[in-house]
This record gives structure tokens, sequence and C-alpha cells, in this order.
């Protein structure tokens, strides 16, 4: 997905990440509900699900499908583990915050942008806070907000 | 989305803080990690390479953190309909995700999550509901903590071409 760094000298404040770019379509927006609400005998459709359904989401305040702010998560945390050194993002000592101030809508297309927030040498390893954006194409945010995680002991050894 | 039109939808009104169910286990199969992969296009090889996870200083191969949401759901739509109320028929759109993870969890893990309305809000002339799951695993161990933030009622001009 993204560059791998594997050397810490990347990894210090106001060092910005190489950004991806989503490209937002319904047929992932689909593939990624099967995770979390796979068609089931009763509502093979998935019909009154907000993310796949049109006309229940036609009454969404956004008056359309919109991408689950789970997919959107997913997304994020995807980068960073790519870019950041194997185990990262999957070690616990990880924690994310993430708002979505505005809808996220098939056909967009996100540019997510990462950078340095803060540093810290632990005992059992190395922690970065990191601060996440992604703008769609119109430029308003669609998910702001922060991620800290620890990389591998050996890493910071 | 289950068919439980028949009740009364749960709105603001009726929201209550503590609305809960039982604790409910999820078996962290590696099955699901595979749905992760295939669903989300996450090949990361901590997921499938023992050997790498370990070199990492990982117990062995782990989850990704967005799974929380699959193995530690909110069950919102479950608590309502224990309280004899439904989902209402308005999509309630996702505002705020903010998750703690505690440990690494590995396939074969089994996660104890509970869930419960935490609280309720009104920002900007919206009403929030925040749904928090807390998670264990196997040996008692905390693994997830999260808060998730919906939007329930509140739509205003100009939201519909934002």
């Amino acid at each position: 997905m993204t560059e791998k760094c594997v050397r810490l000298s990347d990894i210090q404040r106001g060092n910005q990440l190489p950004s991806h770019i989503w490209n937002v379509t319904q047929k992932d927006i689909e593939r990624f509900g099967d995770l979390l609400y796979p068609p089931s005998k009763s509502n093979p459709s998935r019909s009154g699900n907000p993310h796949i359904d049109k006309e229940y989401a036609a009454k969404h305040i956004y008056g359309g499908i919109t991408v689950d702010g789970n997919h959107t998560v997913a997304v994020i945390c995807e980068m960073l583990a790519c870019w950041l050194p194997d185990g990262a993002m999957t070690s616990g000592d990880t924690e994310v915050n993430i708002t979505f101030p505005n809808p996220c809508r098939p056909d967009d297309i996100i540019a997510i942008q990462a950078s340095v927030l803060d540093t810290a040498q632990q005992p059992k390893g190395y922690l970065a806070t990191f601060s996440v954006e992604g703008r769609n194409q119109n430029g308003k945010i669609i998910a702001v907000g922060s991620v800290t995680t620890r990389f591998p002991p050996d890493l910071s050894a | 989305m289950n068919d439980l039109t028949a009740k009364p939808p749960y709105e603001w009104d009726v929201a209550t803080v503590g609305d809960t169910l039982p604790p409910r286990d999820t078996t962290v199969g590696y099955d699901l990690v595979q749905l992760y992969m295939d669903t989300s296009g996450d090949r990361n090889p901590v997921f499938t390479d023992a050997a790498l996870a370990r070199s990492c200083g990982l117990p062995g191969t782990t989850v990704p953190a967005s799974m929380a949401m699959r193995v530690a759901s909110t069950r919102r739509t479950t608590i309502m309909d224990a309280k004899g109320y439904s989902h209402p028929v308005r999509p309630t759109p996702f505002a705020k995700w903010e998750c703690e993870f505690f440990a690494p969890i590995t396939p074969g893990d089994v996660i104890t999550a509970n869930s419960q309305l935490d609280h309720k809000y009104e920002k900007n002339g919206r009403k929030y509901l925040v749904w928090k799951v807390t998670a264990r695993n196997q040996r008692g161990e905390p693994v997830i903590e999260y808060r998730s933030t919906n939007a329930w009622e509140g739509s205003k001009p100009g939201d519909r071409s934002r």
C-alpha cells in the first residue's frame, strides 16, 4: 500500500508519512460489509443497511450511501501498519481516536495524510503518536484524529 | 439488518445509559482473519507469518486492530431488541471511534465482550449516543476498550449535500 519505513530516524516529530489515495467504490464498500454485516438467509440483499441499501440510505441525513466509518478506520490502520515496522498496530499498546465530520461516499477520492506528533521510548519499545486526516476530492475532511502505537522492541534497540 | 419493525423505535427519550446485554464470547478463528484480509485487501504479513510475527516481538500471528468491531461489536441493535425496541428506521451516522488496545489478539483467542450504552449528549443541535465495549481474552486479560458514537437525531439543512 505505502512505502515501508524501517528506520527509527524516519519516525521523528513533525515527519510526514507518505500519503495514501483511497479510491472509494461501492464494490469495496459491499465487500467490506461481508466482514461486519454479511448477507443472511433472512436478508440476503442486506436491506436496511445504510452502506448497501440505496433506498434505505436515501433516508439518511446525508441523503445516500455512505462508507462505514469502520471501513475508513481500517484503511487508516492499514496505511500506518504498512508504513511502520512489521508488528506495529497489532502489538497492543495502540490507541485510535477518529472523528468523522463529513460523509465519505462511493466514488470519492480520499487523500489520507499522517504525520508524527510525538515519540517516546519505553521499556517495551518505542511509542509514537500520529495525527491522521482524510480529505475528499472537494477538500472536505471525512476523518480526522490520532493514532498511537508501539513499535517492536528490537527496532528501538 | 433484522426485521424488528414491529417494535417501537429506540429513540433518544427511551435510550437509557446502562442499557446492555449479557457478555458474548467470540472465538477468533483463522477463518475470521482470512475473511478480514479478503474483504479489506489488507495483507499484512504478521497476520499469516508466525516466524515474522515472533521476530517482531509478537506472540505469533496477530489480528488486525480494525477487527475490533468484528470480534467485539457494539451489538446495539440487539441491545435495543432486548429492551423491546427496534433500531429507528433511519441510518444513525457513525460520528466518532475511540479505541484502546491493551494486548495483541491472536487466532484461537476467545474474546468476551461487554457492550452498553455509555452516555448521551447533545452538541450543536444534534443528539448523540455513545456505546462502550470492553473485551477480555480467555485469560481474563483486557484486550480492547472502545467508545463508538452515533448521531441519533438532529439532521440539518445542508447535510444531504455534505
